[in-house]
């Protein structure tokens, strides 16, 4: 049953932030982030109309609201798999909810020029030069909308080096807070939260996904949580080295045979993020830990986030489909 | 006198017998060197080695006609390249101030024109002087030892053995003669006779290897000794120099700087090319773009490791590198061209200041925050540097001319270098202060006649 409460975070919270302002009930901001604020205005909006006033916006509230409409599931949820490992992924990189962890955007505090993206490709690396030429390529009416009378910057810095685009870079932030300026700041993360770039933005993640659907298969695990998992570790840890692996498999043999189906799997999913986690740099340790098993039990607080990731990503304890 | 005897007869008795030690450690280490070192180098050349090193030298012949095509073609476009260098480094500042944006379109359009123009060239004729931070902290490990320490432990085990041996054969007491005052046969009071042996076949068995040792000790003192003398002495009048501008001129010598070759660029690599057509009339200053903490090793092994735009590794760099510390080291034959500044390679030298004096943040691989150490050169660095440029306008006919003699890189390239922290006037004010005083100093005229006679560094 989908509900929509503190912590939930879709395009569907900024449909009710919306219904709720008309309504006078709600005066933040439409951010898709259902906060104390939201909650607030929905508890006083459930006692306007009769009904509990517990905060959650479930059928009854949702129809209340909508007049007659049925619930809507978060449409994030019924996106491919890849898709939406990939939405889990970069919403714990850049600290912001799908769509908007799409268009991460950082500027030069790494000596990298510019980060872009779910997985934060950079310029000084090279590696977000190739998502830019291809949405440029395969959608140059949509590139020449967002960036407008700057297209033609853009393309320039496109054709130049890596010097020179970094020289760029570095010339539309501010030096002291690696903090991008407009319009480049509003336009980037225009482009980055439309489905075409999205769609690039896969298409470049697509080989960690495969890593990490083989990754599953060495772990014997079979879950959608699980390529997720693996997923996440590809792309926040790189792999998982020999010693590790050695460490996960007599964690996993030594697991209970008689266990139902589903708790060997979380088991072992929990075995695997508490390993691949203790071998990380000390410092980190505790993060990773919290990020990793978060996913193995599907629930937990990252980074000051709360994630319930069967109801916000759809991503279950259910076989992969495909 | 009967003491003496006593005493003397036995010791002199020893030392024979260490000497006899000594032949067979030796003979040993002559039997064991075979078995334990890694390589015979006393193998013949084989055919197939003779042909493979013909090989290099013809393929290295090649290589440096094609370099020196390359550079021709460069110097023709020298002065284009200057004007071209000027141009982007003010395109490059324009695009932090601009912001219009067709104007920025036009000037990055500009800018990547530019810097393709001028890299096509810079990439076959100098070494690109950007270092990634991680590049010097990923150094392969080697085993530092090569085996010696078990090579010298068998030995002395060996030695020792012997010792005792010729000990027990000539019964030779020596610890009893110096306890008792009776040396020679019979037994004694305080020690068993095979105890004696043993003591006195380990004083034999060490030959003349602990006196070896002292006279090294010694040596190593006296000579720390007189290098820490010889800082202090030059520091002090150094710091006369820059602290009080020069009355005292007339009377100092302006001090010297020593340079050796040995580490750089293999002398025989050089032998049949980089050949000069003249002498160099520019001397082209840089920073190596590399952490000040490097040492000459590091320098050595970080530009010979980078490739050249035909993909082979570089032959050579700067013909004089400086370090922090204020050493000077020869990279390259000076008789030689280098590799640092394409398009002036033929007719200059090359000065490397060892560190990355870029502090702008804005300009890759810089070193805005000290993350390759020292911002700016240190001073005993700047003062090494501008007297081996001092020195150079003596050895040759370069003009003591900061527009067209004595350059930085960055006149000529699309890049920073030396930095813009580095001290450009103070460096220009030094060489000046040098030039000057040896000119007036007979003990400075002398040093560079002597200088003169020095292999591959001029002749």
């Amino acid at each position: 049953m989908t509900v929509y409460q503190l912590h939930s975070q879709a395009p569907e919270v900024a449909r009710i932030q919306t219904r709720l302002k008309e309504l006078g009930l709600y005066s933040g901001p439409i951010d898709a982030d259902f906060g104390g604020g939201t909650e607030a205005a929905v508890k006083a909006f459930q006692r306007a109309n009769g009904l509990a006033p517990d905060g959650r916006v479930g059928p009854l509230t949702w129809d209340a609201l909508f007049g007659g409409a049925v619930i809507e599931a978060p449409a994030l949820t019924r996106q491919t798999l890849a898709y939406r490992c990939l939405a889990l992924t970069g919403s714990f990189e850049t600290g912001t909810a799908p769509p908007d962890c799409f268009a991460g955007l950082a500027g030069d505090f790494d000596g990298q020029g510019l980060s872009f993206g779910v997985l934060q490709w950079n310029l000084g690396q090279g590696s977000l030069q190739p998502l830019l030429v291809e949405i440029d390529r395969t959608s140059p009416a949509l590139t020449r909308r967002i960036f407008d009378a700057h297209y033609p910057e853009f393309e320039a810095m496109l054709g130049v080096d890596r010097d020179d685009q970094l020289l760029w870079a570095r010339s539309v932030q501010d030096a002291a807070t690696s903090q991008l300026l407009e319009p480049w700041r509003g336009m980037l993360k225009t482009l980055g939260r439309t489905p075409e770039f999205q769609a690039v933005e896969l298409k470049y993640a697509q080989q960690r996904f495969q890593t990490a659907t083989t990754l599953c298969r060495t772990y014997d695990v079979w879950s959608e949580r699980a390529v997720a998992l693996m997923f996440d570790i590809t792309v926040q840890n790189g792999s998982i080295n020999a010693v590790v692996q050695a460490q996960i498999q007599r964690d996993c043999a030594a697991l209970d045979r008689a266990l139902p189906r589903d708790e060997r799997e979380v088991a072992r999913l929990k075995a695997i993020a508490n390993r691949r986690a203790e071998a990380a740099t000390p410092r980190w340790v505790e993060d990773v830990r919290a990020r990793k098993l978060a996913i193995a039990t599907g629930v937990g607080s990252v980074h000051g986030r709360e994630y319930d990731l069967a109801a916000q990503y759809g991503i279950r304890l259910q076989p992969q489909d495909g | 006198m009967v003491a003496f005897a006593t005493v003397m007869v036995p010791l002199a008795k020893a030392f024979g017998l260490a000497v006899v030690a000594e032949r067979i450690l030796e003979l040993g280490k002559n039997l064991l060197e075979p078995r334990l070192s890694s390589r015979d180098t006393r193998a013949q050349p084989d055919a197939a080695a003779t042909r493979r090193a013909v090989a290099d030298v013809q393929a290295r012949a090649q290589r440096d006609a094609a370099t020196r095509a390359a550079e021709q073609a460069a110097e023709q476009r020298a002065p284009e390249r200057s004007t071209q260098s000027a141009q982007l480094h003010s395109v490059r500042d324009r695009l932090f101030t601009e912001s219009d944006p067709a104007k920025r379109a036009a000037l990055l359009k500009q800018a990547g024109d530019l810097s393709a123009a001028l890299t096509v060239e810079e990439r076959h004729g100098e070494w690109e002087e950007r270092v990634p931070t991680s590049v010097l902290l990923v150094q392969d490990a080697s085993d530092p030892d090569d085996g010696w320490t078990l090579r010298s432990f068998v030995l002395q085990l060996l030695g020792f053995a012997a010792g005792i041996l010729l000990a027990s054969f000539a019964d030779l007491r020596l610890f009893s003669a110096f306890l008792t005052g009776g040396g020679g046969g019979g037994g004694s009071a305080e020690l068993p006779g095979w105890v004696d042996h043993v003591f006195t076949g380990l004083f034999i068995g060490g030959g003349s290897g602990p006196v070896h040792t002292l006279i090294e000790f010694v040596t190593a003192r006296r000579t720390i000794v007189q290098a820490a003398e010889l800082t202090v002495a030059e520091t002090a009048a150094d710091k006369a120099f820059v602290t009080s501008s020069p009355p005292e001129v007339a009377t100092w010598d302006g001090g010297w700087v020593d340079v050796p070759y040995a580490g750089g660029v293999d002398v025989d690599l050089l032998q049949s090319v980089h050949r000069r057509d003249a002498d160099p009339t520019i001397i082209v200053y840089h920073h190596t773009g590399m952490s000040s903490d490097s040492t000459f090793d590091d320098v050595v092994r970080v530009i010979k490791s980078g490739t050249d735009g035909s993909g082979q590794p570089w032959l050579t760099g700067y013909h004089c590198v400086i370090l922090a510390d204020g050493s000077a080291h020869a990279f390259c034959r000076w008789d030689r061209y280098g590799s640092h500044a394409a398009g002036f390679n033929l007719r200059s030298l090359g000065l490397g200041f060892n560190g990355n004096f870029e502090t702008n943040p804005s300009v890759p691989f810089a070193n805005p925050d000290g993350r390759y150490g020292a911002t700016r050169p240190t001073e005993p660095q700047l003062r090494a540097g501008a007297r081996v440029a001092a020195l150079w306008t003596f050895l040759y006919r370069v003009p003591v001319d900061f527009e067209r003699g004595i350059i930085p890189h960055r006149q000529i390239a699309g890049k920073s270098c030396a930095g813009s922290n580095f001290p450009y006037d103070d460096f220009k004010k030094l060489v000046t202060f040098y030039r000057r005083t040896w000119e007036q100093s007979a003990l400075a005229q002398e040093r560079i006649t002597a200088f003169k006679l020095k292999p591959y560094l001029y002749v």
